[in-house]
């Protein structure tokens, strides 16, 4: 049986199937046992409850990977809460806007975040650090066994939104996934990507969950996880792009390390550009490839055969079995091979819904339309992505229905950082656009209309940026101009600002 | 063109957000973890910007990054390329 009662109960499972003294992290020279891991769950979760968590709260934890993460994550589970996770890299201000939206009672973080202003209590990770009062709100709604997890992400408008996932369906996804791609107890996973972001998060609950051991890097960067393969010699890398080019790009040891032990390596967030993808090859000849496409609300939608990664390496596959896609035109009906529409995600997978937010919910999650009539309608997502399907019915992924971003890997708003960089009063006017970059995807390009003195103004820009923005949200290129372009409507013209900065992108290092 | 030290030092510091009274010319950059991968490709646009080249498969090259020193060195032999 796959579908256990909540993460902790299957977690509880995979301890006694693996055996006590399997392991389940590993960093530099600390190993920690599956037994281990349950222990320090075990102590967090008495933790949660001395500091006056209840089931159903939900708990926020703000942090980079690590061992107390880990331990956190599984001791809100045991203690009947909710975990939602937020990046170290995110600024404070997403952190207190986590707190809110979800109604956290608590807060666990590192020490260097610990004087963080969110209204509840604040935990240290693994330490006695605490800092205020719990402050009972009315009583909690959710009952724990409903709502598994809560990962923030970026929509195309205003601030990140809450996904909260089912345990039916992150317990049916890393099944699913680890069957495709015939993940086993003696792999070993090298994970660089954020617990926080949703496909991390799908890492770790493949170590909980599968039993499958997982390898931190000490430090960040492609040079820490050729360290990290080089010592502890994993089997498995999950990647982006943007981790991929800078691994094989002659910016990291890659070719002088014994990476032999790699046997498989997955891609998702977006399609790994042709001259990587190359190169990847020529790092690694030998190994099997995963590539795969999903979003926080479907946590997988497709993924590829292994044996046509070669072949096929555009597409990004077909559904996991208990999932569905669909490509549908403008009017609703299903579109034909080879037809682009909307793609939309149907059966497993589907989100129970942004927390406290049901307005965008339901903008995305909303009745499927292909489901048969005389029966009650399941909800399908609405995923905006634009694709089609070939004639072996392999989705492949075109760009956006509408301005939503992806740097890094990670989907980025450009109205979110419109927001905050005209909450500095220092422009006057700015449009956000995402220029094709071959390592980063879109490079996140402000185009302003600086109030008052540029150099300053430019100079204040940036400052705040590193306040207010993750790094991947960050711009990374700056251009000034007298005004925005507009549309007949007054509407900033946003395909014409675009082109502005990709000819300018273009030109950039051309002499003349 | 090339890069001026004084302009790249303004770079890292206001662009990258590094505290640049640890840092000398000398100090490893990117090897020793001060700088992340996200920055390091924002150094890499604004070299192709200020030194009028653009960067090859080639230059990716972490020795090319690593330090201050490194940095200018590479611009100049880059926008010596781009001369020719």
């Amino acid at each position: 049986m796959f579908y256990f009662a909540d993460i902790w109960t299957a977690f509880d499972q995979t301890v006694a199937r693996v055996g006590r003294d399997h392991p389940a992290l590993i960093r530099g020279d600390v190993t920690v046992s599956f037994a281990a891991l349950r222990a320090l769950a075990l102590e967090a979760a008495e933790r949660l409850r001395a500091a006056g968590g209840a089931a159903g709260d939900r708990c926020v934890i703000w942090s980079e990977n690590s061992v107390e993460m880990a331990a956190a994550i599984l001791g809100a589970a045991a203690a009947g809460m909710v975990p939602v996770l937020v990046n170290a890299e995110a600024p404070q201000s997403h952190a207190i806007h986590a707190v809110t939206q979800v109604g956290a009672t608590l807060l666990l973080t590192t020490e260097d975040k610990a004087d963080v202003a969110a209204d509840c209590v604040v935990l240290g990770l693994g330490s006695g650090l605490a800092r205020g009062r719990m402050a009972r709100g009315p009583a909690q709604t959710p009952a724990p066994r409903d709502a598994a997890s809560i990962v923030f992400t970026s929509g195309s408008t205003g601030l990140p939104k809450g996904v909260v996932q089912s345990p039916a369906n992150l317990m049916w996804g890393c099944h699913e996934v680890g069957r495709a791609v015939g993940l086993r107890a003696d792999d070993r996973l090298v994970v660089a990507i954020p617990w926080a972001f949703d496909y991390g998060w799908g890492h770790l609950l493949t170590t909980f969950l599968y039993g499958v051991p997982q390898i931190l890097p000490e430090r960040k960067g492609g040079i820490g996880l050729c360290e990290a393969i080089a010592r502890h010699r994993p089997t498995v890398l999950p990647s982006v792009p943007a981790v991929m080019a800078e691994l094989v790009s002659g910016l990291t040891p890659i070719r002088d390390i014994d990476a032999s032990s790699l046997r498989l390596v997955m891609n998702t967030g977006s399609k790994i550009p042709a001259p990587q993808f190359a190169q990847m090859l020529e790092v690694f000849p030998e190994i099997a490839i995963s590539l795969n496409y999903g979003l926080t609300e479907t946590y997988r939608s497709a993924t590829l055969p292994l044996a046509l990664a070669r072949s096929k390496p555009a597409a990004v596959g077909a559904a996991l079995p208990g999932a569905a896609l669909a490509v549908l035109r403008a009017d609703g009906t299903e579109a034909s091979a080879g037809e682009k529409g909307e793609v939309i995600h149907r059966g497993m997978g589907v989100f129970l819904g942004y927390w406290g937010d049901g307005e965008r919910t339901l903008a995305v999650r909303r009745p499927d339309p292909l489901a048969p009539d005389h029966l009650p309608r399941p909800a399908a997502m609405f995923t905006g992505d634009i694709g089609w399907m070939d004639d072996e019915g392999h989705l492949h992924i075109e760009g956006r229905r509408d301005r939503q971003l992806k740097s890094f890997g990670t989907r980025v708003s450009p109205d979110e950082v419109e927001g905050l960089i005209l909450a500095t009063g220092l422009v006057d006017e700015v449009a956000i656009v995402g220029v094709p970059h071959e390592m980063v995807g879109h490079q996140i390009t402000a185009v302003i209309v600086p109030r008052g003195d540029e150099k300053a103004a430019l100079r204040g820009l940036k400052i705040s940026a590193r306040e207010t923005m993750s790094n991947f949200m960050r711009p990374m290129v700056w251009h000034v101009v007298e005004r925005l372009p507009r549309n007949p409507n007054g509407k900033v013209d946003y395909p014409k600002v675009l082109a502005m900065a990709t000819a300018l992108a273009e030109a950039r290092g051309r002499p003349g | 063109m090339s890069i001026e030290r004084e302009t790249l030092v303004e770079f890292m510091e206001v662009d990258m957000g590094l505290d640049m009274s640890d840092i000398d010319d000398d100090t490893k950059l990117f090897s020793s973890g001060i700088v992340d991968s996200f920055s390091l490709v924002t150094l890499m646009t604004f070299i192709e910007g200020e030194a009028g080249f653009r960067l090859i498969s080639s230059d990716m090259i972490l020795d090319n990054f690593d330090s201050i020193n490194n940095i200018i060195a590479f611009a100049e032999q880059g926008a010596a390329r781009a001369a020719e």
